[in-house]
């Protein structure tokens, strides 16, 4: 689906959502699942979290979708949701864990199979905003500035963070 | 690992199964049974059907299953076209029941119904034009006459930031026929200053083209060039008083056979000019207030021209571009008496910089610049047009030589973003921008109120000419203009009612 399609659907859902129509959030759900949760895979590094994550995202969209702006980037202000919704799964963790250190711990046995996945071997290289700028930037498909947006850095910043990303992977799989 | 090899194994993400829908969704603030379901306390009364009865029973039963089809059928049509309507889709050409398969297949995120594509696909070209998240009006009778001037007869028309006391200069040359030459030779350049869109004066010069301008306390310094018998050209400059009297005209002596200036900048009690000579060296003369040379001081830098400059502390940041070795975001750093101290590049993995504008506001040199894709294959560079290659490639390799000029400005939009750099004041590195879609960065300047204004030309009409030798695309962009204070945070953001001719 384009993006343009993507955003167009999902601006409309949340405004029928936040006017009380409920049934909007299944269309929201159809569009962004996917995403949301691929993202929050790449940041929480299991099912369960990641899992929890889009649960908590649907969630949050439903508390603050009167505050949605109509006609604005709806898939990246639900992203920036998602990605705070995993951070503070990972922040919650106990022991306490740093958001870098993320990907090498151990997946849980129920993501066995996941584990063999190259896509976590190759994420783990990454720290956490360079993993997430590279999601951001190649699997989601987003702008520099609508990643700025997301993580709160400076286009600049996410630019180079991706850049980074990119050469850190280059250099690993020589 | 390439970028695209690490996308590919992106995409595992996508093989790893999602949590239920249901289960998730059950979290959140669903309607619950009871709101439609009818209770389970609700008093049925046990009927005993006789044949009679129960044939009755179904023959309404049909009926009222009819009708409900029939109220089923109206309501969704009713609700597919309050649906096309608001999103502008157009239901020309479409059927009833076409028009319901589109908001069916739209609404259920199928996307399979082939008439789907076309609605959106249409809604798209007309919406694309609108930049970045800007909704943009039709073109005000101000703009076509703006625009029936550029293709007139009158060159180089160019409107200037106005700033809030609503002065604005606008300066074009004409030119004449010559029976000897049997061509258009130029007649003369004149140079407008405008208050409130009221002239106020205008002054006019014989001897050059006028090519560019810098203000100065009021004072207007322009210059140009003169193009010789000889396949000469010298560079000319002229100051102007603010009632429009030329105070003073020179051409540089600087031995050169051709010489054109890049840039000038007003400095203390003095005009600090940038110049290019004989295709290699970038030269830097200043000037006093009554036109009198007071030092110069020549590098050779090869074939580059002089794009843009700006005071950066003590010395200067100048622009050097080449559209021979496609050389664009190349910026050096000179010394306030001419030498170069430094030398950089702005680029990135995926996008290539073309630098439009420079100025210095806040002890920062702020950037405008447009950025396009880099490409995938360098030789495919459409004859080093690398900021269009993208989109002739585009046209070439599916020969779509009748393109539309909606999908053509769709294809141009997706190519270009403006880009406001901002350098570090100590080394004039690039560090950070801001950007908007579908644009090209345009002039830079302050305001009144002492506030940096960015005009951003958002692409709003492309048409394609493969009867050119080049196959040019030209087009017009209305004109955006942001302003930002002094840490670089956007103030506000305006359509003006300027627009700028596109052509590549």
């Amino acid at each position: 689906m384009r993006e343009k399609h993507i955003n167009l659907i999902c601006d409309r859902a949340i405004i029928e959502f936040s006017q009380g129509d409920k049934d909007a959030l299944s269309g929201i759900y159809d569009c962004m699942a996917r995403m949301i949760f691929s993202v929050a895979y790449a940041i929480t590094g299991n099912y369960q979290d990641a899992e929890n994550a889009l649960q908590d995202t649907i969630i949050e969209i439903t508390k603050y979708a009167h505050t949605y702006r109509g006609g604005s980037n709806a898939k990246a202000w639900i992203l920036a949701m998602a990605r705070h919704c995993s951070i503070d799964i990972v922040r919650k963790r106990k022991p306490v864990v740093s958001i870098e250190d993320t990907a090498t711990m151990d997946i849980p046995e129920a993501d066995s199979d996941l584990s063999r996945l190259e896509v976590l071997d190759m994420l783990s290289v990454l720290d956490g905003e360079e993993k997430q700028c590279l999601i951001l930037r190649l699997y989601a498909k987003m702008p520099y500035k609508e990643i700025a947006d997301i993580l709160r850095i400076s286009v600049a910043s996410a630019q180079k963070k991706y850049q980074r990303a990119v050469r850190k992977l280059k250099d690993y799989y020589l | 690992m390439k970028k695209h090899e690490i996308a590919d194994v992106l995409k595992q993400l996508d093989t790893i199964p999602l949590p239920d829908k249901q289960k998730i969704l059950s979290a959140c603030s669903q309607p619950t049974a009871s709101d439609e379901a009818v209770p389970s306390t609700v008093y049925r009364r046990k009927l005993r059907f006789k044949p009679l009865i129960a044939a009755c029973a179904a023959l309404l039963l049909l009926i009222a299953g009819t009708t409900y089809t029939l109220a089923a059928e109206v309501k969704e049509y009713k609700e597919a076209v309050i649906f096309f309507k608001e999103y502008d889709f157009s239901t020309d050409g479409l059927s009833r029941g076409e028009i319901k398969k589109v908001y069916r297949d739209i609404m259920t995120r199928s996307f399979t119904y082939s008439k789907t594509a076309e609605v959106i696909e249409k809604s798209i070209s007309q919406s694309a034009i609108g930049g970045y998240e800007i909704f943009q009006d039709d073109p005000t009778p101000e703009d076509l006459e703006n625009l029936w001037n550029y293709y007139n007869g009158r060159y180089w028309v160019k409107n200037v930031i106005k700033n809030k006391s609503n002065v604005s200069y606008k300066y074009y040359s004409e030119e004449t026929h010559s029976d000897n030459l049997g061509f258009d030779v130029h007649e003369k350049s004149i140079f407008e200053k405008y208050v409130d869109n009221h002239l106020v004066w205008s002054a006019e010069f014989n001897d050059f083209w006028i090519q560019d301008f810098a203000v100065s306390d009021g004072k207007i310094i322009v210059f140009g060039k003169k193009n010789s018998g000889l396949q000469h050209s010298y560079a000319y400059m002229a100051l102007i008083d603010n009632d429009g009297t030329i105070l003073w005209e020179t051409k540089p002596e600087n031995g050169f056979e051709n010489e054109y200036i890049g840039a000038i900048l007003p400095a203390n009690e003095k005009i600090v000019v940038f110049s290019r000579g004989d295709y290699k060296y970038l030269c830097l003369s200043e000037y006093d207030l009554k036109g009198n040379a007071l030092s110069f001081h020549k590098t050779e830098v090869g074939n580059y021209g002089i794009w843009n400059a700006a005071k950066l502390g003590d010395g200067y940041i100048v622009q050097l571009g080449s559209y021979i070795n496609d050389k664009n975001a190349r910026i050096v750093k000179v010394s306030s008496d001419g030498v170069i101290m430094d030398s950089f590049t702005y680029d990135s993995d995926d996008s290539k910089y073309y630098i439009t504008d420079m100025i210095e506001y806040n002890g920062c040199i702020y950037l405008s610049a447009y950025s396009v894709p880099v490409l995938e294959n360098e030789e495919k560079n459409a004859g080093s047009r690398s900021d269009i290659a993208a989109v002739l490639n585009y046209i070439f390799d599916n020969q779509m030589f009748n393109i539309s000029n909606e999908e053509l400005t769709k294809l141009v939009r997706d190519n270009f973003t403006a880009v406001l750099l901002v350098c570090n004041p100590a080394s004039g590195i690039p560090q950070e921008f801001y950007s908007v879609k579908g644009s090209l960065g345009g002039k830079l300047a302050l305001s009144d109120s002492d506030k940096l204004l960015w005009d951003v030309e958002s692409i709003t009409n492309t048409s394609y000419s493969p009867a050119t030798s080049a196959f040019t695309i030209g087009g017009e962009s209305y004109v955006y203009r942001y302003t930002f204070d002094e840490n670089g945070t956007i103030l506000s953001q305006e359509k003006t009612d300027e627009i700028v001719r596109f052509m590549r």
